[in-house]
């Protein structure tokens, strides 16, 4: 599960950015900037987010299961999610 | 253009105490004597995330950021120029599924490039030349670049503009020379530690060019009204003379293939060149790598910044015929002279730290997978080393072969060109981290078709000016839009794999043998912040220290 939604988080930079007809506009402008400017570079903010969550989902999560099973304090079993 | 005596004695001292620096790292957290190629390339192994944010960024943050991006904005606006955005953006979540399955691989096996691994994984040899011989090729026109950025900064601040062709190409020898030598002497160690330097100066430079100059050219609005009143002006006098415009503010219907084949193309490309996946094999533990790739987009936001630099150059009325002197141009007009001469020093040492990284990969591959495996098999490890650090001498007299001997006025088309041929190898990288269905033999054909359909294609482009090697975009077979090169030829490249592929499966036998095992790809150090407490837990956990 956690590969799936990584996997829709990635890719909708691609998606987006790669859809060239989508945002080739002029308007709306932000302060002064056309909107294929901003937004190609919203993009690049929702992309960084995107692999943030990525990474707390596969690596880091993981991780911080490993060590409180390690510690005996979770109630689940010693297993974790391998990453 | 006239001497600039304050910004050149600025830089003359930046870039002096850089090369210092560059001299000195070769005994920065030095383990071992700098004979084996593990210490010389890929400095020990060792780096930690804060270094390798460094090295990474670096790879992206090279002569193309600052010289050829802003050039490509300034003479031909967004398809050509602001791809660059979207490429560096989606080149990030490439990264992170890829690289942490190379590192681990490559730890495993002790692979230092990326020929290695493709030789370890289809158990092939001629697989393994082709890729380190493309890694070379494709390598010369991006070092290039680098040397034409030094040339470009140099020229601004008034040198190399003398009668004589040889005072016309001072510039590019003195920055040939030190580049050459302190790679000689000092190897990965040298780029790593002058990368901080350079970075400080980049992001300072950065930040004051895109609040300064703005501020001067009244703000963002300001500067994209000129630049639309600019389109509109190179639109009507091209319809006057019934051509069409070569500049856009936007790309139109006929550039929306060009435009997402570029970005896709180069960001599928720029972790199949050598250097980056050195930058990737120094870090020392597998997700280092992909923390990083939260952090790396900095980089990209800087580099769109830089990119509108071209277009400010356009709204200050920079006038040049020369592209790729847009932005030293524009600071030279925008800054005082002892801070432009600062913004030419970041600007060069911003081309100095990549081509080191760039000249010490290739001749890793040249070491390892050409010498070590065609010609001297019995080479101990410090003769490796000596041999490589000739060979980084030798990819760089073939860089100043592609200055010479390509228009560089186009300046980002050096780095499309080498693209083109880096793409071709994809299929037996990328695709073989993942999967070894390919078989080796289809995957040299497809190496090979793709290789020859994408040069000679890319050698066809022509402009008036320029009859070969002009552009790196043509019709797309079938699909009958403009579009990049390189991916067109991994298109066909992947058919002419996946035919013979299906074909030579028939007759078993052939498939080489693979050294490496599904579990080798996630293979990671034990944790050290983890370990002790596994340990004291009592459960799994080696407690090893790496």
């Amino acid at each position: 599960m956690a590969y799936v939604i990584s996997a829709g988080l990635l890719g909708s930079a691609f998606v987006a950015l790669l859809w060239v007809p989508s945002y080739a506009h002029l308007t709306p402008t932000l302060g002064g900037i056309p909107f294929f400017y901003w937004y190609s570079l919203l993009w690049l903010v929702i992309n960084s987010g995107c692999q943030l969550v990525a990474y707390q989902l596969l690596v880091a999560g993981p991780r911080r299961r490993r060590i409180r099973d390690a510690r005996g304090t979770s109630p689940t079993s010693q297993q974790g999610i391998r990453e | 253009m006239n001497l600039d005596g304050v910004a050149l004695a600025v830089f003359i001292v930046l870039f002096a105490a850089v090369t210092m620096i560059g001299f000195a790292a070769g005994r920065w957290r030095r383990t071992a004597p700098l004979n084996t190629l593990d210490q010389w390339a890929l400095g020990g192994r060792s780096f930690g995330g804060f270094v390798t944010w460094f090295l990474l960024g670096g790879d992206l943050y090279t002569a193309y950021t600052f010289i050829a991006v802003p050039g490509a904005m300034y003479a031909l606006g967004a398809v050509s120029g602001w791809f660059a955005v979207a490429y560096t953006i989606l080149v990030w979540p490439i990264v992170f599924v890829l690289m942490p399955r190379l590192w681990s691989v490559s730890h495993k096996h002790g692979f230092v490039t990326p020929a290695d691994f493709v030789r370890g994984r289809y158990g092939s040899r001629g697989l393994g030349l082709a890729i380190a011989f493309t890694g070379i090729l494709a390598l010369m026109p991006y070092i290039a670049l680098q040397l034409v950025g030094i040339q470009s900064v140099l020229q601004v601040m008034g040198l190399g503009n003398g009668a004589s062709s040889f005072e016309q190409d001072i510039p590019l020898i003195i920055a040939f020379v030190i580049l050459a030598a302190f790679t000689y002497t000092s190897g990965l160690r040298a780029p790593a530690l002058i990368a901080f330097v350079k970075d400080f100066l980049v992001y300072l430079v950065v930040i004051v060019a895109v609040i300064y100059i703005p501020i001067r050219l009244g703000g963002y609005g300001q500067i994209f009204s000129a630049v639309e009143a600019h389109a509109n002006a190179a639109a009507a006098t091209a319809l006057a003379k019934h051509t069409t415009s070569t500049f856009a503010l936007l790309p139109s219907a006929k550039s929306y293939w060009a435009y997402a084949t570029l970005a896709l193309g180069s960001a599928m490309a720029l972790f199949m060149y050598p250097h980056s996946v050195t930058g990737v094999l120094a870090s020392r533990q597998r997700e280092t790598i992909r923390r990083n790739t939260v952090a790396l987009p900095l980089y990209s936001l800087m580099l769109a910044f830089i990119a509108l630099l071209g277009f400010m150059a356009i709204a200050a009325g920079i006038h040049t015929t020369n592209s790729r002197l847009a932005a030293p141009l524009l600071f030279r007009a925008m800054f005082p002279s002892w801070f432009a001469g600062v913004a030419y020093a970041a600007v060069a040492i911003g081309a100095l730290v990549p081509a080191a990284i760039m000249s010490i990969a290739a001749a890793n591959l040249f070491t390892r997978n050409i010498y070590r495996e065609f010609i001297r098999p019995k080479a101990t490890p410090s003769e490796e080393a000596q041999v490589s650090k000739i060979a980084s001498l030798v990819v760089k007299f073939g860089a100043l072969a592609f200055v010479l001997g390509i228009n560089t006025q186009n300046a980002i088309n050096l780095q499309l060109l080498g693209g083109i041929w880096i793409l071709q190898t994809f299929p037996s990288i990328a695709i073989g981290l993942f999967t070894r269905w390919f078989h080796r033999w289809g995957l040299i054909l497809g190496w090979l078709a793709g290789m020859v359909y994408g040069t000679y294609e890319a050698y066809g482009v022509s402009t008036p000016t320029v009859p070969h090697f002009a552009g790196s975009t043509a019709m797309i077979p079938i699909i009958g839009q403009n579009g990049y090169i390189a991916l067109t030829a991994l298109m066909l490249n992947l058919i002419v794999t996946i035919v013979v592929t299906i074909v030579l499966r028939l007759s078993p036998g052939t498939v080489g043998a693979d050294v490496t095992t599904p579990g080798d790809y996630v293979v990671d150090l034990p944790d050290t912040t983890l370990a002790p407490l596994l340990q004291l837990a009592g459960t799994e956990g080696e407690g090893t220290r790496g």
